[in-house]
């Protein structure tokens, strides 16, 4: 474990060295980049990805992906949202989330009992998930405007912490803690690693696989809500195209496409830097099409150096 | 293809791998037109000198000569040159494409526009197979054919290189009789056609019967080269074993049917192996010993539960459990330990302590969190146990020698307390002083009450160290030796006649 945390070090502090070479280069750019609203605004949009990246690291470090995390967020919301007027904050966040963990679960339940390869999987529940809340909402957005709670967890303020940070820091300690820890966490390292060997030390490769994708469709869930508490609407269109940019900072932190990699620490920083390069992106006045060409450019690459190290290790 | 007689000849070959004199002064050599068989038991240099003559293993000493010409073999490339092919033991086919893709596979002729002539390939595949009396259709699915049609392919590939010499390894490995037969045929034919055949084979009979002369090597020398008509199985199993007496474990004793833990009844999977019924009692070490395609090994995978059976049951201390998974078996404390423990008995870029605990993981749970430290004392307990040579505990187990890797796989089940041990070829690749400790590693869990299946071909360390061997043939078992009678030419006869 500490040969593994040395290297997840060595692989962390690059990540901060490239983050703090990007702030520096967006503050000789504009130095309206400084500004606390600029910064503020960065970290409220990433927050809302990143906090879908803990659940990705989990799945990826298992070996599997899961593209319907931008459908989840939307279909979990809206059947929230369904119970907007029940003027319960409570009631709608609970259901929220249990809608993002049980379609996280069936993601599980389809990789891990069905064998279906998780990417088939996953999209196909992308579609099934998308339309089903297009077709349970008859694709009208839900207002939560009059949910105090609800609207908190995105506009609110603990002192002078923003609450959806705080959502952020406190899920990124749990997450951390669960895959450092826990067991079942640690099983995540041995099944991504050589599934053959975790069966055959009796180790249950299913349940670890529904625990990563449920937790991740909780993550989804978390997500979109604190999105539609920010935008004053719950709308099923929400999180089209998140799965590119959840993706690309999972990969970026270090989790591998090959299972067996991955850790939390590294998904924070590298949510830091993908939110740093749309900003700077912003601030040199490119379209949003751009930002997704490079964020498709980071994966790509991410991939490429993974390659290029292992084949210098054999 | 040669037609006039062609001589391809080693002479003096040595070669020298650290701590052990593989090949000493070997020579070997064959004509067109003859089968040469090669034959000796595991280690006994077969290996190294077809790797020789191949041109992926360097010799120390000694030349190659074509015809009286000296030849200088450094890579496969150059052996394909001086028309000479190999029929690997394992297929490598392209199930979805058919007989003729396969045949000239990065090999396909062309049309003058540059793509592939599939009307010349299919012509040239349909006239390799007439030339050995084969009928298949050459548009087939290689993936829907069977195995004998497998090898047929597997040579026709070596025959579309025009080779003047062709080595077969292992041939008939997965072939049944009949099959066999008709593999004979095509060898005839192929001796007619002036082709020289070095064949390597651990079945006897079939050796005695398709052979013009056989060569026995034994520690990496020539023990003895015999022509067709001299020879019978038993004088070739005494050349390859010699007459040796062997050192027995001190500490092996006769088991008497004492309690037996584990019981299997009829236990059949596929054509895989059949009517298999086994007693594994308290404190024992069983040897199991078949070759390729015996279902000795499946016979292991299945008791662990990785292939599920289809008919028989199994009992574990005279209650019938059903298991379905390995997760079943390592709950009822059956363990397993495979042969490729690379890739199946170790994470290789996870740590040695990782590793050893990885069966108990649940144990090491206290309210969903892991015990760092209870993992780190278990660890450390079974290295000093087990005397694995580590620095340090948190580095990957890749960087360890294959022993030590191995105690690190039984350090795992040890700490699971398991009762019985499932051994698929466990000194496989490992150095002479390893191979020692493991075999005392595994007498020490019986002498503690725990149980042993060994899969093994090892037929002297079995006769060392095992208290019963049943040896398996075809799928079935062929014969039990218990201790008393315990012979290594009748169990090598036991696994290797038909």
């Amino acid at each position: 474990m500490n040969f593994n945390l040395l290297k997840n070090t060595s692989n962390n502090i690059n990540l901060l060295i490239l983050f703090f070479i990007l702030c520096g280069f967006a503050i000789f750019i504009s130095p309206a980049f400084l500004d606390f609203d600029n910064i503020q605004n960065i970290i409220r949009t990433v927050m809302v990805l990143g906090i879908i990246a803990f659940g990705m690291t989990m799945v990826m470090i298992l070996g599997e992906i899961d593209l319907s995390v931008g459908s989840i967020a939307a279909f979990s919301c809206a059947f929230g949202g369904l119970f907007v007027n029940s003027d319960s904050s409570f009631l709608v966040i609970i259901l929220t989330l249990l809608a993002g963990a049980f379609c996280g679960f069936l993601n599980g339940i389809g990789v891990a009992i069905i064998k279906v390869p998780s990417l088939i999987m996953t999209l196909g529940t992308m579609a099934i998930i998308r339309n089903a809340g297009y077709i349970m909402t008859k694709g009208q957005a839900a207002y939560p405007t009059k949910l105090e709670t609800y609207m908190a967890s995105a506009k609110g303020y603990v002192g002078i912490f923003p609450i959806p940070v705080i959502i952020f820091i406190l899920l990124s300690i749990i997450c951390a803690i669960l895959i450092r820890y826990s067991t079942v966490g640690k099983s995540f390292y041995v099944v991504g690693s050589n599934p053959m060997a975790s069966i055959l030390s009796g180790i249950s490769n299913n349940s670890a696989k529904i625990i990563a994708f449920t937790v991740c469709g909780l993550c989804c869930s978390v997500a979109g809500l604190i999105q539609s508490a920010r935008l004053g609407q719950i709308d099923p269109h929400m999180g089209i195209g998140w799965e590119l940019t959840v993706i690309a900072i999972a990969v970026l932190g270090g989790a591998s496409l090959y299972g067996g990699k991955g850790s939390i620490e590294g998904t924070i920083i590298a949510t830091l830097i993908i939110g740093v390069i749309n900003n700077l992106l912003n601030l040199l006045g490119m379209s949003n099409h751009s930002q997704e060409v490079v964020i498709a450019i980071i994966i790509i690459s991410m991939v490429l150096i993974h390659n290029f190290r292992k084949n210098n290790l054999s | 293809m040669g037609t006039h007689n062609d001589q391809l000849i080693m002479k003096g070959i040595s070669k020298a791998f650290p701590g052990v004199k593989a090949l000493d002064d070997v020579s070997f050599e064959v004509i067109s037109g003859e089968v040469h068989s090669l034959i000796g038991q595991n280690g006994a240099g077969k290996s190294t000198l077809m790797g020789i003559l191949n041109g992926i293993t360097k010799p120390d000493d000694g030349n190659i000569y074509l015809n009286n010409n000296l030849v200088k073999i450094d890579d496969p490339k150059d052996a394909f040159n001086l028309n000479l092919s190999i029929v690997h033991q394992e297929f490598a086919l392209c199930n979805n494409l058919t007989v003729a893709e396969n045949i000239y596979l990065g090999d396909e002729p062309h049309s003058k526009s540059g793509f592939v002539d599939y009307k010349k390939m299919h012509l040239d595949a349909k006239y390799l197979l007439d030339s050995i009396n084969v009928s298949l259709g050459t548009e087939e699915i290689v993936g829907d054919l069977n195995t004998s049609q497998w090898q047929i392919i597997e040579i026709c590939k070596a025959l579309a290189k025009k080779p003047k010499f062709i080595v077969m390894d292992e041939p008939t490995a997965s072939l049944d009789e009949k099959q066999i037969d008709n593999l004979f045929d095509i060898i005839n034919t192929l001796k007619k056609n002036g082709i020289g055949i070095i064949y390597i084979s651990h079945k006897l009979k079939e050796i005695i019967h398709i052979s013009d002369r056989i060569t026995v090597l034994k520690d990496g020398k020539i023990n003895n080269s015999f022509l067709k008509q001299q020879v019978n199985e038993e004088d070739l199993i005494k050349s390859m074993i010699g007459e040796n007496i062997l050192i027995k474990n001190e500490q092996q004793k006769k088991i008497y049917p004492k309690k037996p833990i584990l019981e299997i009844k009829n236990y059949r999977y596929s054509n895989i192996f059949k009517n298999i019924n086994i007693e594994l009692f308290e404190g024992e070490i069983l040897g199991l010993s078949g070759l390729l395609g015996s279902g000795a090994n499946e016979l292991l995978r299945s008791i662990f539960g990785i292939i599920k059976q289809d008919d028989g049951q199994i009992s574990l201390n005279s209650e019938i459990i059903s298991i379905n998974k390995p997760r079943d078996a390592v709950s009822r404390g059956i363990g397993y330990i495979p042969s490729d423990r690379k890739n199946e008995g170790l994470i290789q870029n996870n740590s040695i302590k990782d590793n050893s605990v990885l069966t108990i993981f649940e144990k090491l749970t206290n309210i969903g969190f892991f015990n760092f430290n209870e993992a780190t004392k278990t660890t450390n307990d079974y290295i000093k146990k087990l005397d694995i040579k580590v620095s340090n505990i948190d580095s990957f187990v890749m960087n360890l020698s294959g022993g030590n890797q191995q105690k690190v796989v039984i350090a795992k089940w040890l700490a699971k307390n398991c009762r019985v041990l499932l051994f698929d070829e466990p000194t496989r690749g490992i150095d002479v002083a390893a191979k020692a400790q493991i075999w005392k590693l595994i007498s020490k869990f019986t002498n503690e009450g725990g149980s042993v299946i060994v899969a093994s071909n090892e037929i002297p360390e079995l006769i060392n160290n095992c208290n019963r061997i049943i040896t398996m043939q075809k799928g079935l078992i062929s014969n039990t030796f218990k201790y008393e009678d315990f012979n290594e030419q009748k169990i090598s006869l036991n696994i290797s006649s038909k």
